[in-house]
């Protein structure tokens, strides 16, 4: 199955502090697609608070997210996509009439 | 319902599974040399499987089509000027693995070389034919592996001749050594000079044998099988090749050449038949049963031929000239696809036999199509084929006619109406000379051995399209019924075009954020997860798209979908009639009628009651929304609705090269429909069939949506869509539930039965229950510990 989502990450522009409500923090801007989005903060909820590594969900295909999860992420992203993929390689050398 | 009246079926069943062992046994030991050859393998060579670098290429290795590898298995090249005549012989000695276009996979098995036994190749020519089509020279483990399957299978037969039993082989020294057990002795009934003078033909020999002149019986049946072999060594120059040829299409009818060939036999009683069946399993040399009809004057015959306008295919010839080897009747199964006129093949080896058929159905649907069919192809007076039903219950006619039933009422062990018992006992206690068997696949064991115990036929015919199911009954099939005698490729009657040409899509429909939000969340019980993945409204608005393109082409449309619930939606939104479970028949046939013989309606949604009974000849586009799990059988079913030629398929070989038929299969991705979709696919890969895989259809669609008013075109109506169905959860439940009683209830479909059996007793996890985890289920026969009093509380 060829990589469908394209995922890329870049170091979002530096935060001025403009406001003294929210506290400024560096983030990484992630793009995906409106299902693995959904994945991934799937994986965020499962989470305790103070792990939560969600930062601000902006659109659909973006989310702003810390730095140290970025690893996990894509970790768990390969992994979930394998889940669903139906390999006939454990055929070979099997009873084929089952 | 007495336990002695299940006793002859149990121990058949016995039979069977010892067979089924010993068939394992001698499996293993193929794996087991191929294991030794490959130990020297690096562990890189695993994903490959095994590495056969070691065989030796014939010198001449290209006039030659297959390769033959030490673990059984055959490759054959499609695009092979010996193709034809080296698939004849290969189909009939092995089990067909996978055949794309250019290059086909087979596998020796014990039962595919058992099946090659029974249709009268030896041995010997098995090794020697396969030895000349091979590039390289035939491993000594093949050899060895053929002769120890074959060397006792098939040698003796029990043939019924003139009414009385005869034990009948080629070689005396099996007799003599069957004769050394007791039980079988005891059965045996001496001939003596009286009872053999009345024909000259026959001799005795010091034992007793009686010995016939072989050629006298094979020249009768053998006018079609003179027929297709001419054809086949047409025009051949090459002398190797004119050799090869003669050998293969030798070996694939192989009595030809035995003119003066000796049999040898000796009578048994009737009523001893069983026990001497027995004993022969247990001694390792299975009895093939078969039935001299010609010869037999006890039955009545039924007055019925084919009328001219029957026209009989050259792959239907094939798998008659199979089960009518040498003028007798033999048991087996032929596998021929969805739309290639398997009743047709049913109808003739009905009037070959000319004696009381019993032809088993699915369903009452079924049940008026053979019956009709029987009327097309044959003149058949009106009153000597009768249907019964359980709406329709006649009488058998006194002396010999076709019936035409259900498994069901054959198999059904309760309490009987007056008149369903009458005829049930007149069934019971008549001859059968052939028992027709309708997509055979579907019949669970337990329902098999009761309809085995309750009719008495010498001859039985299975007849499918996908010989695959879930679990892993198909190998008792192989003994119960008898042996695979013909399997069509699928790609050469397409190209030939008995069969439309197909275009097989797999459209991905992407989950829309909201779905795929809730369907990630652990807390959704799986029954919903299944609503929503089907009723992604990425799908919902990619199937209006398809149906409104193929509608404006001039296309007959299906809609395919498991869930009713999603299928009532679906029905909703496209504003089509809908055809489920609970539909009415009349309500039914009259939808089937305007779609069939107008354009007012091309489309219609089907529930899984369509996937097998209902014959829609004119569609040619199925679109499937969601399905059984992981059930390879329902989607060659389904693609089977749009298998039947169409009146523009081109039937001078020029078909191959345009698609006029569509099968689409919607995929939500990264759910677990992209598993289950992909395993469901593997039968008709293996037949040769290409997916293609669309994954930007759903941008058009959305857009299409948009510009042309979709019932779901916004954001907004999918979250409508998404509330009512988070909400639905006991509706659907209901509904599924009320769906499946449905079907238990008419047997609707015994093959979704088949499945759902498999499901409700088997492991845990959603991708167990469709076996998707690619392992295989035995049905545990729960059901018929339980008290009678409680089994409807258990079908809940």
């Amino acid at each position: 199955m060829p990589p469908k989502q394209t995922k890329k990450r870049q170091r979002s522009p530096s935060k001025s502090p403009k406001t003294s409500a929210a506290l400024p923090s560096a983030g990484y801007l992630l793009t995906c697609d409106a299902p693995t989005k959904q994945f991934i903060k799937s994986l965020n909820d499962k989470k305790s608070v103070d792990k939560q590594f969600v930062i601000e969900d902006l659109d659909p295909t973006h989310l702003l997210i810390k730095g140290r999860a970025r690893e996990e992420i894509s970790i768990e992203v390969e992994k979930w996509m394998d889940s669903n993929v139906f390999s006939s390689i454990e055929r070979v050398g099997d009873n084929l009439e089952t | 319902m007495s336990d002695e009246a299940y006793n002859p079926a149990d121990e058949e069943y016995a039979n069977a599974t010892k067979l089924v062992d010993r068939a394992s046994k001698r499996e293993a030991l193929l794996k087991s040399y191929s294991t030794t050859s490959k130990s020297f393998a690096t562990s890189d060579d695993l994903v490959s499987g095994a590495d056969f670098s070691n065989l030796n290429l014939k010198p001449d290795h290209a006039a030659r089509p297959c390769w033959t590898c030490p673990d059984g298995a055959i490759y054959l090249e499609a695009f092979h000027s010996l193709y034809n005549s080296a698939y004849d012989f290969l189909v009939a000695i092995a089990e067909p693995v996978a055949r794309p276009e250019f290059l086909h996979e087979y596998k020796l098995t014990p039962y595919s070389l058992y099946a090659a036994v029974a249709t009268n190749i030896e041995t010997e020519s098995i090794i020697r034919v396969l030895d000349r089509l091979s590039k390289n020279s035939l491993p000594p483990s093949v050899a060895t592996f053929i002769r120890e399957c074959t060397k006792q299978y098939g040698k003796a037969k029990l043939v019924l001749k003139h009414n009385k039993f005869f034990i009948e082989s080629e070689y005396p020294e099996v007799l003599r050594e069957l004769l050394r057990d007791s039980k079988i002795s005891q059965a045996r009934v001496v001939e003596d000079s009286s009872t053999i003078g009345d024909s000259s033909e026959r001799e005795v020999d010091k034992d007793g044998f009686v010995i016939n002149e072989k050629q006298a019986e094979m020249e009768e049946n053998l006018k079609i099988l003179r027929g297709v072999e001419d054809e086949d060594s047409e025009d051949e120059e090459d002398e190797v090749t004119q050799s090869l040829l003669e050998d293969t299409a030798a070996a694939a009818n192989s009595s030809r050449k035995k003119v003066s060939r000796k049999t040898f036999a000796f009578q048994i009683q009737g009523d001893q038949c069983e026990i001497v069946k027995k004993q022969a399993i247990e001694m390792d040399y299975p009895l093939m049963e078969e039935y001299d009809f010609r010869n037999d004057t006890l039955n009545p015959n039924v007055p019925m031929d084919l009328k001219p306008h029957a026209k009989i295919r050259r792959y239907q010839e094939r798998s008659l000239a199979k089960m009518f080897g040498n003028g007798r009747a033999r048991s087996g199964i032929i596998v021929l696809p969805c739309g290639a006129g398997k009743t047709l093949t049913g109808v003739t080896a009905a009037q070959t036999i000319k004696k009381s058929v019993i032809c088993l159905c699915t369903n009452a649907v079924s049940v008026l199509q053979w019956k009709y069919q029987f009327q097309l192809w044959t003149n058949i007076p009106d009153e000597r084929i009768c249907c019964f039903t359980s709406d329709k219950k006649e009488t058998l006619h006194p002396e010999s006619c076709v019936l035409v039933t259900t498994y069901t009422m054959i198999s059904y062990g309760g309490k009987r109406s007056e008149k369903s018992k009458e005829v049930m006992d007149a069934i019971c206690s008549r001859e059968w000379g052939l028992m027709l068997m309708d997509e055979v696949h579907v019949v669970p064991a337990k329902m098999f051995r009761r309809v085995v115990g309750n009719v008495k036929a010498h001859c039985r015919l299975g007849l499918t399209a996908t010989l695959v199911r879930e679990d892993d009954l198909i190998s008792d099939l192989n003994f119960l019924i008898g042996p695979k005698l013909y399997e069509a490729n699928w790609m050469d009657l397409t190209a030939a075009g008995y069969l439309a040409n197909v275009q097989c899509v797999e459209v991905w429909c992407p989950m829309t954020g909201p779905f795929m939000g809730e369907y990630l969340k652990p807390s959704i019980p799986a029954r919903l997860k299944q609503l929503l993945y089907v009723m992604n409204p990425t799908k919902l608005r990619t199937v209006e798209y398809l149906v409104r393109f193929h509608e404006a082409r001039g296309d007959k449309i299906i809609v395919f979908s498991d869930l009713v619930y999603s299928l009532k939606i679906y029905a909703d939104v496209l504003k089509k009639p809908l055809i489920y479970g609970e539909t009415p028949e009349k309500e039914r046939q009259a939808i089937l009628g305007i779609f069939r013989s107008t354009n007012t309606v091309s489309t219609i949604c089907l529930s899984k009651v369509g996937d097998t009974s209902i014959d829609l000849p004119e569609a040619n586009v199925v679109i499937q929304v969601s399905s059984h799990f992981g059930s390879r059988r329902q989607e060659a079913q389904r693609l089977g609705r749009i298998l039947r030629p169409k009146s523009f398929t081109q039937q001078d070989g020029s078909n191959k090269s345009s698609f006029n038929a569509f099968f689409y299969t919607l995929v939500s991705t990264d759910t677990q429909e992209m598993f289950y979709s992909a395993k469901r696919q593997q039968y008709l890969i293996d037949q040769g069939y290409t997916f293609k895989i669309v994954t930007n259809l759903h941008e058009l669609c959305n857009v299409e949506a948009k510009i042309n008013n979709y019932a779901y075109s916004t954001p907004e109506d999918d979250k409508k869509l998404l509330h009512t169905l988070l909400m639905s959860d006991t509706d659907m439940e209901k509904e599924q539930r009320a769906e499946d009683s449905a079907i238990r209830k008419n047997n609707q479909d015994g093959a979704a039965l088949a499945d759902e059996m498999v499901k409700r007793n088997a492991g845990s996890s959603m991708a167990q229950l469709s076996g998707g985890t690619g392992r295989s289920y035995r049905e545990i026969g729960g059901s018929s510990k339980r008290h009678p009093l409680f089994a409807k509380r258990a079908r809940r």
